[in-house]
């Protein structure tokens, strides 16, 4: 038996608007797994959160780099020691953007759905700097630098449409 | 002994797979960064549903990695001949499939010993993203259950945990008149 189900609306709905700020986007040069994941590991002793995760890779489809948002109030502890244990498992740290927000938000049926990245970044581009963008299953994830979390919400808010909007 | 190993693995509520995805990756310059933008209006205006993207800006280049179903290639094909830009920029690997495992709750120590378990048992993961409250990683179609294996190694699921194949799914059927 096969079952078929259909959803769509033309004005794209989200359950609203989420934000993170005062986060380190930091990147460390690292195609071993094994090395970044014991180094990350080790950061459980500062008790932090990570806010999100993504990797580069190179024009071979092999992982160049790995990035990390690093957020919550041992940020800064969690950063420095990051960049100590990069150093002592020969780990090449490339950069921390900082401070540096996310938008992230998820909405009906968005794992199923098509039309939600060119929503974004049609939106977005050209209007607010978007450092990355990660999107997976139901949700959408932005980072930006700091300053730009509240206008890129803004702007969001003009073309999806939220629980407050009034239609 | 089992038993103690048993203890000291952290519990995890389930891990599910996607099979049959191929990954679309666009390198632009900076200055000159057009290429995906038009394509994401080309997936929408063929109804061509992103599983996962990832797109990461660094000084000289933007970087776009986007997963879609191997269904869909022959559009992507036609596209890519029609046009000599996207025929330089767009990389495409096919015969992949993601392991997604939930829920993260956002714990350092989960995502280190995830990377740790794959790096270890040299599974190749093409992509990584994490959501609101799972990670998911791709890595090739016929390696999915290498990769569970050295996740059941490390971690603890439920007794009664689901197949992790997809046992159905939801797909927008476009409607005539």
């Amino acid at each position: 038996m096969e079952t078929v189900a259909v959803y769509w609306e033309p004005t794209i709905k989200t359950y609203g608007f989420n934000e993170i700020t005062d986060m380190s986007l930091v990147r460390m040069a690292s195609d071993n797994l094994e090395k970044i994941g014991s180094l990350i590991d080790e950061l459980d002793s500062v008790k932090n959160q990570f806010a999100l995760l993504w990797n580069q890779n190179d024009s071979q489809h092999d992982i160049k780099s790995i990035c990390l948002g690093v957020s919550g109030q041992n940020r800064r502890h969690a950063v420095a020691l990051l960049k100590q244990k990069c150093l002592s498992k020969n780990i090449d740290f490339i950069d921390e953007i900082y401070p540096a927000g996310i938008v992230y938000f998820h909405g009906p049926h968005y794992g199923d759905r098509y039309g939600i990245a060119e929503t974004v970044f049609k939106t977005l581009n050209g209007k607010v700097k978007i450092i990355a963008a990660g999107f997976s299953g139901a949700a959408v994830y932005l980072v930006f630098p700091g300053g730009d979390v509240k206008t890129a919400i803004a702007l969001l808010s003009q073309t999806f449409e939220t629980p407050d909007s009034e239609h | 002994m089992t038993g103690i190993q048993t203890e000291e693995k952290l519990s995890i509520g389930g891990i599910k797979f996607t099979e049959n995805i191929a990954l679309l990756s666009i390198t632009e310059p900076i200055d000159k960064a057009d290429t995906a933008p038009l394509f994401f209006r080309f997936l929408s205006e063929n109804e061509i549903n992103i599983f996962m993207l990832s797109r990461v800006m660094d000084e000289q280049a933007i970087r776009t990695d986007c997963s879609i179903s191997e269904d869909d290639l022959d559009n992507i094909y036609k596209l890519i001949f029609s046009s000599p830009e996207l025929k330089e920029r767009l990389k495409v690997l096919h015969g992949l499939g993601a392991i997604s495992i939930y829920p993260h709750k956002t714990r350092m120590k989960l995502l280190g010993k995830i990377l740790f378990a794959f790096g270890n048992r040299k599974i190749p993961v093409y992509n990584m993203t994490s959501s609101i409250s799972s990670f998911t990683f791709l890595t090739d179609c016929n390696r999915l259950n290498k990769a569970a294996e050295a996740l059941e190694e490390n971690f603890r699921l439920p007794e009664n945990h689901a197949p992790f194949q997809k046992l159905f799914c939801i797909k927008h059927v476009h409607k005539q008149g």
